[in-house]
Formats: C-alpha cells, sequence, structure tokens
C-alpha cells in the first residue's frame, strides 16, 4: 500500500529532505566517460590485467628484437657456428642454447616473435579492413546486396581456411606480407557477420533517423554514425583474432609453407627443430612455449576486455 | 521434415557451386599455364604448343574451361595425379579410412572426457573441481596442436625410452617388422588421436558446462526435482540429455577444425591419411591433388552440416521447421 495518493507527497519530501547532501555531491563528481568506466571493470579482473603485462612484454621483446641483438646476446639472428651447435640453455654464453648451427635461440626467439606478430597484426588490420565495410554494406543496404554479400560469407566459410592457405601456397610464393593477407582474405567472415548484425539493429534508430533526415549520406550514416557504436565489438573481434592468426601462421611455417628460412618465426623454428627432438628437445619447446604463452595471454586479455567493453556480451 | 531436407539439399546447390567457383578461380590465377614449360624447348614448334593447348582445351574461354571442368568433378572425376599420374578420387577414397580412424578416435577421446567432466564442474558448480576444470580449459584451448604432438613424442617415446619405461612409438600406423595387430593399431593410434582431440577437449568441456548450467535453471529440473527422482536421475536423464542436443551442431562446425588438426597430426606422427597427402603433394607441387582435397574436404563439411541440422531435428521434437 505504499502508493496511497494522501501519502506520496510526504514521502517524497522526506527523500528530498534527507538526499539533498547526496545530491549535491553526485553533482559534484564528474560523469565517468565510457573508457574511464570500462577501464574501471577491467581492473577488477586480475587475470586480465596479468594478460596484459604479459602481452605487453612479448611485444616489447619480439620489437625490442634488434636491440636484444644488440645488447644482451649479442650475436644476430643468422649468426652461425658450426662447431657449437645443439647446446642447452645457459652454456658458452648461449642463454637459451642454440640450434644445429651455432644460431643463438634467444635472438631468433625474439626476431621470430617480431615476424609472428606482425604477420598476425597486419592480418587483423586486412581482414577488419575487409569484413568491416562488407558487413556494413550488406546490413545498410539489405535486399540482394545483403543476400550476394551473404552467400559469398556462406561459401567461404565452408572451405576449411587451412585447407584453402596450403592450396594458395601450393601455388604461389608467398612472402610474410603476401601470408598475411592471405590468411586475412580468409578469416574476415565473421567480423562480417557481427557487424552485419550491428548494423541491423542499429537502422531504425532514432539518432540514426535524425541523421538522415539532416541529409547525410550514407557513407556518412555508416562510418560516422554506426561504426563508432560497433567498436567495442570490432575491437573485441580483433583482439581474439590476433591469438588465432598467430597459431595459422605457426601452423603454416611449421608445415614449411609459411614463413620461409632464413627469416625466423616461431613456427619455422619448431620446423627446424622437428628432426633434432630426440637429442635437444628444448629447442623445440622454447618456440612452442612463447607461442603458447602468447596465445593464452592475449586470448585471456580478450576475453576481459569483452567483459570490461561490453558487459552484455559476457558468458 | 520431408519438405525440410529437400529445402536444404536445395540450398546446398549455390553453395557447392560457389566452393567450385572460388578453388577453380584460385587455381586460374596462377601465372602461366601447364604449356608454358614447352615455350622455352628448343625442337618444340609453335604450332605443337598451339596444338597441346587445343587438346587441354586452353584455347577456350575461362568460363567454357570452368563448365567442362565442373561436370567432370561432379561425376567424381577430380583429374589425375601430376606425379604418379593416379587418379585423384582412387588416392583420396584410399587415404580417408586412415584419416576417419584418426578423427572418429579423437572425437570419441574427446566426449568420453568432455562430456562428465563438464557436467560435473556445472552440477558441482564454484567447487574446487569445477575452477580447476574451467581453468584447464582456458589453458587448455591455447596450447597448439603441433607444439604438443612434439612434446608428447620427445616425452613418451623418445624420454620413456631412455629412462628404460614402456615407450610409445613416435609415429606410423603399425610396427614394419611384422606387426599390425590389434594391440599394435592401438599403441600407434594413442599419441596422435590423444593430440588431436586435446584442443577439442578443452574448448567442449567449456560449452557442456555453460549448457548444463543453463539447463539445470529451467522449471522441468525443479520439476523433476521437487517430483522427488533421485539427483542421478535428475542430472542424466533431465539435465544431460538436453545439455548434450546443441553439441551435435557443434560436432558439425567443428568438422573443419578437426580436420585441419588432422593436417598437422598427420604431418608430425607420419600418419598415412588425406593431411598428409595434401602436405605431402604441396611439396611435389602435385596441386591437381592438392584442389581434390580440398573440394572433397568442403564438400564433406556441407554434407555435416546438413547432417546435423536434420538429426537435430530429429532428436529435438520442439524444433520444427515447416
Amino acid at each position: 500500500m505504499a502508493d496511497v495518493p494522501g501519502r506520496s507527497p510526504a514521502t517524497a519530501a522526506t527523500i528530498r529532505g534527507a538526499a539533498a547532501p547526496e545530491l549535491s555531491r553526485v553533482a559534484l563528481t564528474r560523469p565517468r566517460s565510457y573508457l574511464r568506466q570500462s577501464w574501471d571493470r577491467f581492473k577488477r579482473d586480475r587475470f586480465a590485467l596479468a594478460a596484459l603485462a604479459v602481452t605487453v612484454v612479448i611485444m616489447l621483446f619480439s620489437y625490442g628484437a634488434p636491440l636484444i641483438s644488440e645488447f644482451i646476446t649479442h650475436k644476430s639472428y643468422s649468426d652461425q657456428s658450426l662447431l657449437r651447435g645443439l647446446r642447452p640453455p645457459f652454456t658458452d654464453g648461449y642463454i637459451l642454447g642454440s640450434d644445429n648451427l651455432g644460431r643463438d635461440i634467444l635472438t631468433r626467439l625474439a626476431y621470430g616473435g617480431r615476424v609472428s606478430m606482425t604477420v598476425a597484426l597486419l592480418a587483423v588490420a586486412s581482414a577488419l579492413a575487409i569484413g568491416l565495410p562488407l558487413g556494413a554494406i550488406a546490413g545498410f543496404y539489405g535486399r540482394w546486396i545483403d543476400s550476394v554479400i551473404m552467400r559469398f560469407v556462406d561459401i567461404m566459410l565452408s572451405i576449411p581456411g587451412l585447407f584453402l592457405l596450403i592450396f594458395i601456397n601450393t601455388l604461389f610464393q608467398v612472402g610474410w606480407l603476401g601470408l598475411s593477407l592471405v590468411i586475412a582474405s580468409l578469416s574476415w567472415m565473421g567480423l562480417a557477420r557481427l557487424v552485419r548484425g550491428e548494423v541491423l539493429s542499429l537502422k531504425h534508430r532514432d539518432f540514426i533517423e535524425a541523421a538522415r533526415v539532416n541529409g547525410a549520406s550514407d557513407f556518412r550514416i555508416i562510418f560516422l554514425h554506426m561504426v563508432p557504436n560497433v567498436t567495442p565489438i570490432i575491437i573485441v573481434w580483433a583482439t581474439l583474432a590476433v591469438p588465432v592468426f598467430i597459431i595459422v601462421e605457426a601452423t603454416l611455417s611449421f608445415l614449411g609453407l609459411g614463413v620461409r628460412i632464413p627469416t625466423p618465426s616461431w613456427g619455422n623454428m619448431l620446423n627446424e627443430a622437428q628432426q633434432f627432438i630426440a637429442r635437444s628437445w628444448w629447442l623445440a619447446f622454447i618456440p612452442g612455449f612463447m607461442i603458447y604463452i602468447t596465445v593464452l595471454a592475449i586470448n585471456i586479455l580478450g576475453n576481459g576486455l569483452r567483459d570490461a567493453l561490453d558487459p552484455r556480451l559476457s558468458e | 521434415m520431408g519438405r525440410y531436407i529437400v529445402a536444404r539439399l536445395i540450398g546446398m546447390v549455390p553453395l557447392i557451386l560457389g566452393i567450385t567457383i572460388v578453388t577453380f578461380a584460385i587455381a586460374n590465377l596462377v601465372p602461366g599455364s601447364p604449356v608454358t614449360q614447352y615455350e622455352f624447348q628448343p625442337g618444340v614448334r609453335p604450332e605443337d604448343i598451339e596444338r597441346i593447348r587445343r587438346q587441354l582445351g586452353l584455347d577456350q574461354p575461362i568460363h567454357i574451361r570452368y563448365v567442362q571442368w565442373l561436370s567432370h568433378v561432379l561425376r567424381g572425376d577430380l583429374g589425375l595425379s601430376l606425379i604418379t599420374f593416379r587418379p585423384v578420387s582412387e588416392l583420396i577414397l584410399e587415404k580417408l579410412p586412415n584419416t576417419l580412424l584418426l578423427t572418429v578416435t579423437a572425437l570419441l577421446l574427446s566426449l568420453a572426457f568432455s562430456i562428465p567432466v563438464g557436467v560435473l564442474a556445472a552440477v558441482r558448480r564454484n567447487s574446487i573441481f569445477d575452477q580447476i576444470a574451467t581453468i584447464s580449459a582456458v589453458a587448455g584451448v591455447a596450447v597448439p596442436t603441433f607444439w604438443l604432438g612434439l612434446m608428447l613424442i620427445v616425452l613418451f617415446a623418445v624420454k620413456f625410452r631412455e629412462w628404460g619405461l614402456p615407450a610409445l612409438p613416435p609415429g606410423g600406423m603399425y610396427d614394419l617388422r611384422g606387426g599390425g595387430g590389434l594391440l599394435d593399431r592401438i599403441e600407434h593410434l594413442l599419441l596422435p588421436a590423444f593430440t588431436l582431440a586435446f584442443v577439442q577437449t578443452a574448448s567442449w568441456t567449456r560449452y557442456i558446462r555453460s549448457q548444463m548450467i543453463e539447463v539445470l535453471r529451467q522449471d522441468y529440473i525443479r520439476v523433476a526435482e521437487a517430483k522427488g527422482l533421485p539427483q542421478r536421475l535428475v542430472i542424466f536423464r533431465h539435465g544431460l540429455r538436453n545439455a548434450i542436443l546443441p553439441l551435435v551442431t557443434l560436432l558439425a562446425l567443428d568438422l573443419p577444425t578437426l580436420f585441419s588438426g588432422a593436417v598437422v597430426t598427420e604431418t608430425i606422427f607420419t600418419w598415412n591419411g588425406l593431411g598428409r597427402l595434401i602436405v605431402d603433394s604441396t611439396f611435389k607441387r602435385d596441386y591437381t591433388v592438392v584442389m581434390g582435397v580440398v573440394l572433397f574436404i568442403s564438400f564433406l563439411t556441407v554434407v555435416a552440416n546438413l547432417l546435423a541440422d536434420i538429426l537435430y531435428a530429429q532428436l529435438d521434437p520442439r524444433i520444427r521447421y515447416d
């Protein structure tokens, strides 16, 4: 019986009176921006924070490869010394040991990380450049444009990516730049579906109608009004795509089809190590472990980002 | 149901045509043609080259060539291997049983592990068991298959032998020195099947756990508990049955992942299946074989998706398609 007409003014008055100092304090605190809120949510997830730290360290290690080679190991990634091959870690000045040609593993690991990371990041950027506009156009224009694009997505999704990658690699010699473009051209479909779904749900919102009434062009509406609204989803997709692409690159390089020797990548280091596992198991353990830690950290980071940027999406 | 199946079969046609167009287009993007090699050979006259081009049908425009090629593919003729000159379809059918043996074993291993663990984690939610299972699942999904395979060989084949323990064979499908018994086959199957099953198991455990938690929240579970059914019956008859239904779809969706995993696993363990066929052919530049395997696996994926949808509708009476 709280909403008896006679009692409500009194209740309201008490609330107003009691809450007055509280309210003034609320007015004094500045509204938190979306980014701030997300960061506050992200901070609470300790696993995600640790994953972020690990990711940053791996990035510094990989992109600091020339510095590591210059100041720590004093060797370049191709310096050979046939008399000092297959040394275990911490011997003869090799911090992580040497491979069959006497090349320093730590140096190669850093350079390999740079290649693996660059291929993955470039592939993400290229996949964004394909999937984002295609998904947005399909969702925005609908009708036959939508059907054509989405049927194409279905077709590409039903050809297993690794097999197509192997096929392309059989026909063409691709360098690491080409490799990232090929990976991207086979993995933009999930993103296109995501963006299409979001654009479909934004299409009839008031602010889009308002922009249209104001005479905004389709291009403007899509890229200035819709895309900013799907940014959180894109960031999460891009983060979780990095480990997938690292694995794809490593798998291809491991099969001998990706990054070609002598350029080191984590995958082709594993491939070369394969024949020596009976004698020097760490040769295979170290690059694989780097891949594992990187993939694990970025996966956890991506899940943390998803929970922080868009609480609706979390499991 | 019958009408649904027919509609889906018709829907498959553009998909399969699309797959053939993409594959054919990629193959035709390659610079040069099969006759390029003759152009710089002394003693081969231009009119000879022209004749070979005509014989191979290369003087036709590309869409005519596509239709001709497609009519062969649809009749199961995937061309001849460029190296051994054997029909590609024959090669594929020869290796397929080995790949199926490996993938099906891995699949069963995955299910045998992920279902009980996922169910127990969901029933004892937030218990220590659940936390360990969840963390291991997150940690397990990130393990690269090729690395896992190599490390298993190091441990079980190399180190175990060094330590004088019973070791497992590092590769192959059976012992070449007069082996081939059932036990020998199982010994050779263990490591590759485990490797292939590992990542799948981690992701399925997560999936079954969240699915089971969702199901245990439903009203019919509360009813079953309220009427006094023993917990075992509630969990297995009412809970699990509903929770693993979507797994049928997931199985079909994960099939490409499983085959991709098989490529890596077969390469590491020298398992004589489709995966090794495609990798070996790649290094020999035997592109008709590679193309044939790609087409075959894609068809298989499409068919598996169709079967999963039909099976799902059969298993779940709530779903009606027409």
